[in-house]
This record gives structure tokens, C-alpha cells and sequence, in this order.
């Protein structure tokens, strides 16, 4: 018997006719177990599943609500899709006694966002950290904890395994009816759509964090990759870092929302860290100067004025008259290093005006580290923003 | 810098001043509204002044014309107290919130980037009736405007090339001693508090892994100032493209699509070719900076818990009120007295320390010796040089010469503020304005404004003055502003059809 099945005879059984009760009725929540404080470590588990999913729906996603009104994680999109909905469950050890307590607790939760969502949602999804989170014959199979994120409709389990949930799915209507006594939530299923169920683990075991959040430096590839960026370890090292500072220990409570550009603004900062002055003089052949030097006396100084509108806009202003003149060319190394040598004499009295110690033969690398950067900036950010749809 | 006119408006009414090289503000009585006039003036010229019970500056608008050294004319409008607009002769206009880019605007009236030297200059050039004729080397202006003669002399040396990187590792020595001055009251009060409660504890146990602690905590302070200072840089930079994206908003600007002469385009920030990525890089920089800032400031908080409370208590709190109330709930057997002392012994050092490097490099810089010079020359014309001369050493940096009192602090401080002002010409390579108000005081002797008015003439020429008096004073070539009754006599009503006065 699969599922749907399963539940309706359920309900016949225990005389379950209450379906079309007037849900305008509904109360507040009783049973809703995430209103709970999260332990520390289940706090950060739900903060590396909301990444997860951030950079799993990246070029659709609006924000994310960490311990939502709802749900543990709540995702919400652009161009007209519909929220996602996430019910996390997390213990300390990859086995667990409580799974099918866990499971309950789950389906109670994500059937009361089911109603109260009036079924507008595009996924329910309830997430563990454990093994075999439903307990059945064959669930190596179908969740084989391995790192990576593995999701499962529960249509498409076994049918013992949907008859399992479809049991609890049942306990937990009967639940919400005993303890709303009739007068709050119901356990109308109308709006719970089973192809909209996912059950998902992420396994978080390891030695030490690399190993630990595989799934989530897996994930952070995608946008990498989106970027146009290279992948690297320092770099999902970097991202991992700059997001567990930013939502996890500077979280003031719990109750985090990551917006899109949140995810994306540490790539607009590693991409240009990378980019160093030694960097810069290989690209533009300056063997003449030294690159520390230059570094320590006007790294700060180029840094400071490449933000300046009054001077990044009429250099990029300059570059599109350069390549107009020159009839549609191919904007490589080469045609950039003809612009800087172009550019340099009028770059240089205004750059003299923000700063005039300099020595004079200073300017001249000066301003040529500075075109090539800002170029290189204005490129790598629109890259970044048309890959991962903020544009 | 050259004040041309000055435009005020004021329950509809709208008045203009227009003035000359040197200028008397005069009235028969007192509190008419000569030295609000004056107060209008640097109010106008983007300084946060206070207004007056009579004139609050919340309810005025203000235009002012200036012509700067280069010869640029600069008109500046103040809106509001939050903020004002410049336009230079090519019509720019730049649109400046306040006091947030307070030097950014005086950087363009005075030209010059030294901070130190735009953050000083009133105190030098405006004798405010109340404060001015007392305020020697150190002290109150006006309202929140503050003087200080150390960071005076390092505006003004700013320029010697040869000095530059002395002058930016005293730069950085003056914030390290700022943090370390905090350290110093912080711990002070702790002790204090410790010493009320007579607890001596003298075990000494544990002591070394506290001071390593307190160490660990002193370089997390230093680096939160740095990313603190960075931040604010950063902040600016995106306040600047804030104004600017707002005024794109505002304008509602069109542009002709090219390829059909029927169609035009709205400009706005997604369509103006690379500033977006510029405001979102910006953007995302105060992002990264205030993670960065916090992870540091959890850090401390973390060590500032394992250094003197178990139960969460902070009790480093910049606020001293917060601390006080905080420590009242502390268990104020653990603090460890001794390492408390001992380190306010060792800040107290490191501070005396950084106080004598800045000092020596004030002391004996180029301006200094300069300074006192000049200072000399004018109080021997105005027959204080004894007074002076018997506090010889260090007179410019001392506080000893307040005590005088009565016309000889007056005229003492007239020769500082005329060799502040001289040292200022010529640092500019220009004339700044002078504005005395009240040059009579209370118990000044009509002989000595004379010899007031008798410096001006002889030296300082060149220079624009403004002088309210009820009294006479002699110039030569002088416009005079006759005030009746109140400042607004005589106003015209705004006409609604000339809202912007930028072309005054």
C-alpha cells in the first residue's frame, strides 16, 4: 500500500472525517516543537543546513530565515516560486534511539506548515544528521550517509518504508487532534502534498571540520563555480570561515535571516584579496619596479582611491571610448595593457591631487596597477553578480 | 579664503549679507545679534554650531559664497544642520551629511587634507565672545568644536615631506596612547571599586596566566580600534555612493534610446554602466569588516568573562556607567588586586612613554619653534611679554597662564591666536578669515584695542576680518554691518519660485 493509501485507510479506521473543517479556525500552535531553544551544537547544525540549501538554491534565492516562524529553516525565492519549508532534527551521534520520535516530531510540524501555508510551498523537508532516519529493511540504500546531501521523496521509498511514515504521519494527526481538543489545529491533510515531502540527511561526522562539513565545502563549489571563479581549498576554507562568523558566532539570537547577498559578498572580497600587487605586476610586465616596495608604500593609497567614483568612473568611462575607437576588439591582457599606456597621462595630475608625496616616477606604477585593478574589479564583480543571478 | 555674502532664511524671510575685506558688525545695544551673525557665518560654512535660545539654527537655511585660494568660487548651501550641498564655478554640486563628512566639506573651504589642521583652525581664527578671549592652547570653542594646540602643530606639519613617516608613526602612537588612556580608567575604577570593598588579595596565585591574558586582551582592543578606524573609512566611501544613488532616484533623469526616437530610457543604478558593481563591492566590504569587528569584539568579551567574572558579567564596558553597574553585580573577590595595579602600573608607563615621543616631536618641531616666536613678537607689542617671559619655559603648551586673568590673558591670548593664524597663512600659502567678537571684553582698556586693531593693520592685511563691537574700532576701508534691532530686520519674504539659491 503506498502512502497516500496507507494514510486514508488509516483514517478511516479511526474515523478521521474531519477534513474540511473551517481552517480559518486555526489557533496558535501547541505541539510546533521548534519554538524550543536549540542546543549549541544543534544551533550549528541548523546553520550549516541553511547554507547548504543557500548555496543549493543560489540563483533563485531570495533569503533564508534561520528558526523561522514556521519552520527550523524556512527558504523564500524569487521569480514567483514558492517557499521551501525545513524541519531539522540533530543528536549528538550518528545513531539514535529517538529516530522514529524524531520522525514524528517532524511530520507534526511540517503537516502544521502544510495548513498553515494553505499548501503554498514548493518542498517540506524534514533534514537529519543521523542514519536511517525512518528505520527500515533497505535503508542503506536509499540514505547510504555518505557526504553528501541525499534527499528522498517518500513516494519513492519502499512501500514498508512508506507505510512506516504513513503510520506516523497518522499518530501525528491523531496528536494534534488530542491536543488541540478539536478547537485548534486539525490534522487536515488537504494541503500536505506527498510529492512535496523530502526526507534528507547530511552526515556530519569526521575528524575535523573539513571532513565533518564535506557536504557543505561541496556545496560552496556550485557557487564557485557560478562565480566563474577558480575553486580552491583556501577559498572554501576562507567562505566557510567568513559564514560561520557571520550567522553562527556573531548570531545575537536565534533567529538568523541570510539574504542572498549575504552568501555572495565574501566572493567579492576573496576575489579581489587574491588579486595582490605581485599579482598585478606579472599581468602587466612591470619588472622595473619593485613589487614590495610598492606594496608597503602605496598598497593602501590604490586600495583607497580605486573606490572613489571620481576616479573609477572616468577611468571605466575612458575604457569604453578606448574600445569603441578601436571597432569592436578583442578585450584581452593585451588590449587592456594599450589602455593603461593610453590612460596613464590623464590619471596621473588627478591622482597627484589626492596624494602628492609621491615621487614622481611613482605615479607612473601607480596609476598603471591602478587601471588594470580597477578594470579587473568591474569585470570579476558583474561576473560574479551575472553567475549567481544578482544582477 | 575670502567670505563674499552670506544668505539667511528665517520664517520666510530671507536676508542677505554682503561683505567686504573688513568688516565691522556694529549695533547702539547689546543682544542684537551681532555675534549670532557670526555663529550663522561658520554655521553656514558647515561648522556644527549651536544656535541660540532667540535663533535656533534647526529653523534655518543658509547660503554662503566663498572664494578659495585657487580662485575657485564655492557656494555652500546648508539645508538643514545634517547636512550641506557645495557647488564650485563649473556648477558641481556635492552634497555633504553632517558632522559625519564635516572634514571632507572643510577640507574643500580651506584646502587642505590635514584633518588635525581643518579640526583646529576655528579655535585659531574665531575669538567667540564667551570662550574665545580665554581659550589659550587647550579647550572649548564652541558648542562640541574643540582646539587643541599638540594636534594644531601636527596639522601643520603635515606638509614637510621629509617628515611624513615620523609624523604617521605619531599618528598611530597618538591612537595607541588614546586606547591605553581607556585601559588606564577602566582599570582604575575596577581597582577602586576593589579597594572600597577592602579586599586584599594576596594571593598571588594564577597571576602569570592573568597577565598573559590581560596582554591577549590589549592587542584584541588595538586591533578592534584598527578595524573600528578601517571600518569607518570604508563606511564613508558608501555613505558617499548612498547620496549619490539617492540622487539618481530623485532626479527621475531620462536618456534618448539611440535606435528609436519615440522610446527613452529611465537612467537608474541597474543601468548606469559600472557603478553598481562598484556600490555592491563597497557594500560588500562593511559586510566582511563588521563580521570581522565582531568576531573580535566576542573574543574579548570571551576573555574579559575569564579575566574577572564566571557569571557572564562584563565588566569592560566603554561605557563607564555600564561598568559601574556591572561591576555593583561582580564578585569583587575575584579580581585579583595585584595584577590590577600592576597593570595600571605598566599602562601608566606605556602611556608616559608615547606622551614623551609625542611630546618631543611637538616640542621640537619647525611649527612649534615658529609658534613661539611669533608669540613673543605680539605679546611684547602688547606689553605681556613679561608675563610670558616669566613662565618661560614650554609657555606655548601650558596651562599655567590662565591664571593671569583680566586684560593681560586677554592680550596673551590675542598674540597666540595672531601666531596660530600667521603659522595657518602661511601653511595655506593664504589669508584666513579673523573674526573678533567683542575685542572689548569686560575690563580691557581702550588703548589695548587699539593696539588690537593696530596688529591687524600692520600684519594681517591680506587677511578678511570681522569684528562685532558696540564700540569703535579702527580699520581702515571699512564695510559696516549695522544691526537696529535683530538680525532679520529688514528681510525680504521668500518667493516661492526660487527655491535653489546656489547661483546667488
Amino acid at each position: 500500500m503506498d502512502i497516500k493509501q496507507y494514510v486514508t485507510s488509516k483514517r478511516d479506521e479511526n474515523n478521521f472525517n474531519v477534513l474540511n473543517k473551517d481552517i480559518r479556525k486555526l489557533g496558535t500552535r501547541k505541539i510546533k516543537n521548534s519554538i524550543a531553544v536549540p542546543s549549541a551544537s544543534g544551533w550549528y547544525f541548523q546553520i550549516i543546513t541553511a547554507v547548504i540549501y543557500a548555496l543549493d538554491t543560489i540563483t533563485d534565492l531570495d533569503y533564508i530565515q534561520v528558526e523561522g516562524e514556521k519552520e527550523d529553516i524556512e527558504i523564500y525565492f524569487d521569480n514567483n516560486i514558492l517557499p521551501m519549508y525545513i524541519q531539522v532534527k540533530h543528536s549528538e551521534s550518528s545513531e539514535t534511539a529517538k529516530r522514529m520520535d524524531f520522525l514524528k516530531k517532524a511530520i507534526t510540524s511540517l503537516l502544521t506548515t502544510s495548513i498553515e501555508t494553505r499548501g503554498s510551498y514548493s518542498r517540506l523537508i524534514y533534514v537529519c544528521n543521523f542514519k536511517d532516519p525512518i528505520k527500515f529493511d533497505n535503508s542503506e540504500a536509499y540514505f547510504w550517509f555518505k557526504k553528501e546531501l541525499i534527499e528522498q521523496n517518500a513516494t519513492n521509498l519502499p512501500k514498508s518504508a512508506q507505510e512506516k511514515i504513513g503510520n506516523h504521519f497518522v499518530q501525528a494527526q491523531m496528536d494534534l487532534h488530542t491536543s488541540n481538543q478539536g478547537a485548534g489545529y486539525e490534522y487536515n491533510d488537504i494541503f500536505f502534498d506527498w510529492d512535496k515531502f523530502i526526507i534528507a540527511t547530511i552526515n556530519d561526522t569526521g575528524a575535523n571540520r573539513e571532513t565533518k562539513y564535506q557536504t557543505l565545502f561541496d556545496k560552496m563549489e556550485i557557487l564557485i563555480d557560478l562565480a566563474g571563479m577558480q575553486v580552491s581549498s583556501i577559498l572554501k576554507k576562507n567562505l566557510y570561515e567568513y559564514y560561520i562568523t557571520a550567522f553562527y558566532e556573531n548570531a545575537k539570537s536565534y533567529h538568523k535571516k541570510i539574504q542572498k547577498i549575504d552568501i555572495i559578498n565574501p566572493l567579492f572580497i576573496f576575489i579581489m584579496k587574491n588579486i595582490t600587487i605581485t599579482n598585478i605586476a606579472e599581468k602587466i610586465d612591470e619588472d622595473e619596479f619593485d613589487v614590495d616596495l610598492a606594496t608597503n608604500n602605496y598598497g593602501d593609497f590604490i586600495e583607497t582611491v580605486s573606490e572613489s567614483t571620481s576616479i573609477f568612473l572616468p577611468i571605466l568611462d575612458h575604457f569604453e571610448v578606448f574600445k569603441d575607437s578601436k571597432n569592436s576588439p578583442k578585450v584581452n591582457l593585451q588590449f587592456i595593457k594599450s589602455f593603461i599606456l593610453d590612460e596613464i597621462k590623464t590619471l596621473i595630475p588627478i591622482l597627484k591631487r589626492h596624494n602628492d608625496t609621491f615621487a614622481p616616477n611613482d605615479y607612473q606604477i601607480i596609476a598603471k596597477i591602478l587601471i588594470y585593478k580597477i578594470i579587473l574589479k568591474s569585470n570579476n564583480i558583474s561576473k560574479i553578480k551575472k553567475g549567481t543571478g544578482l544582477a | 579664503m575670502y567670505i563674499n555674502s552670506l544668505i539667511i532664511e528665517h520664517n520666510d524671510l530671507r536676508k542677505q549679507f554682503t561683505f567686504g575685506k573688513h568688516n565691522i558688525i556694529k549695533s547702539a545695544s547689546n543682544s542684537v545679534g551681532k555675534s549670532t551673525l557670526l555663529r550663522i557665518m561658520f554655521f553656514a560654512l558647515g561648522y556644527q554650531i549651536p544656535g541660540t535660545v532667540k535663533f535656533p539654527f534647526t529653523k534655518i537655511k543658509t547660503y554662503i559664497k566663498v572664494t578659495v585660494k585657487s580662485g575657485d568660487v564655492l557656494t555652500i548651501f546648508r539645508p538643514s544642520k545634517d547636512n550641506a550641498v557645495i557647488k564650485n564655478s563649473n556648477g558641481d554640486e556635492t552634497l555633504y551629511s553632517l558632522p559625519a563628512q564635516e572634514n571632507e566639506l572643510l577640507s574643500n573651504i580651506w584646502e587642505s587634507d590635514s584633518i588635525f589642521l581643518l579640526q583646529n583652525i576655528l579655535g585659531a581664527i574665531y575669538l567667540e565672545q564667551d570662550k574665545g578671549w580665554t581659550l589659550l592652547n587647550r579647550g572649548t570653542v564652541i558648542g562640541n568644536i574643540h582646539f587643541n594646540i599638540d594636534e594644531l602643530i601636527l596639522g601643520l606639519t603635515n606638509d614637510f615631506s621629509e617628515k611624513i613617516q615620523q609624523y604617521e608613526s605619531i599618528l598611530s602612537t597618538i591612537r595607541q596612547s588614546k586606547l591605553v588612556n581607556e585601559e588606564i580608567k577602566k582599570l582604575k575604577i575596577i581597582r577602586n571599586i576593589a579597594d572600597l570593598n577592602e579586599i586584599n588579595n594576596k594571593q598571588a596565585q594564577g597571576e602569570s596566566s592573568s597577565e598573559s591574558t590581560l596582554k591577549e586582551h590589549n592587542r584584541i582592543l588595538f586591533k578592534i580600534s584598527i578595524k573600528k578606524q578601517e571600518l569607518n573609512d570604508i563606511k564613508k566611501d558608501l555613505r558617499d555612493q548612498q547620496n549619490f544613488k539617492r540622487f539618481i532616484d530623485r532626479m527621475k533623469l531620462r536618456i534618448q534610446d539611440p535606435y528609436d526616437k519615440e522610446k527613452s530610457i529611465p537612467v537608474s543604478m541597474d543601468n548606469i554602466k559600472y557603478f553598481s558593481e562598484n556600490y555592491d563591492y563597497i557594500r560588500a566590504r562593511v559586510a566582511f569588516l563588521d563580521t570581522e569587528l565582531k568576531k573580535l569584539q566576542f573574543q574579548k568579551d570571551a576573555l574579559e568573562r575569564k579575566m574577572y567574572a564566571k557569571d557572564e558579567t562584563k565588566l569592560f564596558e566603554s561605557n563607564n556607567l555600564n561598568l559601574m553597574n556591572s561591576l555593583k553585580s561582580a564578585h569583587i573577590e575575584e579580581i585579583d588586586q595585584q595584577v590590577l595595579d600592576e597593570n595600571i602600573k605598566a599602562l601608566q608607563k606605556e602611556k608616559n612613554n608615547l606622551a614623551k615621543i609625542i611630546n618631543t616631536f611637538i616640542n621640537t618641531s619647525q611649527v612649534a619653534i615658529n609658534l613661539e616666536q611669533k608669540i613673543l613678537f605680539f605679546s611684547k607689542y602688547l606689553n605681556v611679554l613679561d608675563s610670558i617671559e616669566k613662565k618661560r619655559n614650554n609657555y606655548l603648551f601650558t596651562s599655567n597662564l590662565k591664571s593671569l586673568g583680566g586684560t593681560i590673558l586677554h592680550n596673551i591670548v590675542f598674540s597666540f591666536k595672531m601666531a596660530y593664524i600667521s603659522e595657518i597663512d602661511k601653511f595655506l600659502s593664504s589669508h584666513v578669515p579673523i573674526v573678533l567678537d567683542s575685542p572689548h571684553g569686560r575690563e580691557v582698556e581702550e588703548k589695548n584695542v587699539e593696539k588690537t586693531a593696530e596688529i591687524l593693520d600692520n600684519y594681517f592685511k591680506e587677511n578678511q576680518t570681522f569684528v562685532a563691537t558696540i564700540y569703535d574700532f579702527k580699520m581702515k576701508d571699512v564695510n559696516t554691518i549695522f544691526i537696529k534691532n535683530n538680525l532679520m530686520e529688514d528681510a525680504t519674504p521668500i518667493n516661492d519660485n526660487e527655491l535653489n539659491l546656489l547661483n546667488f
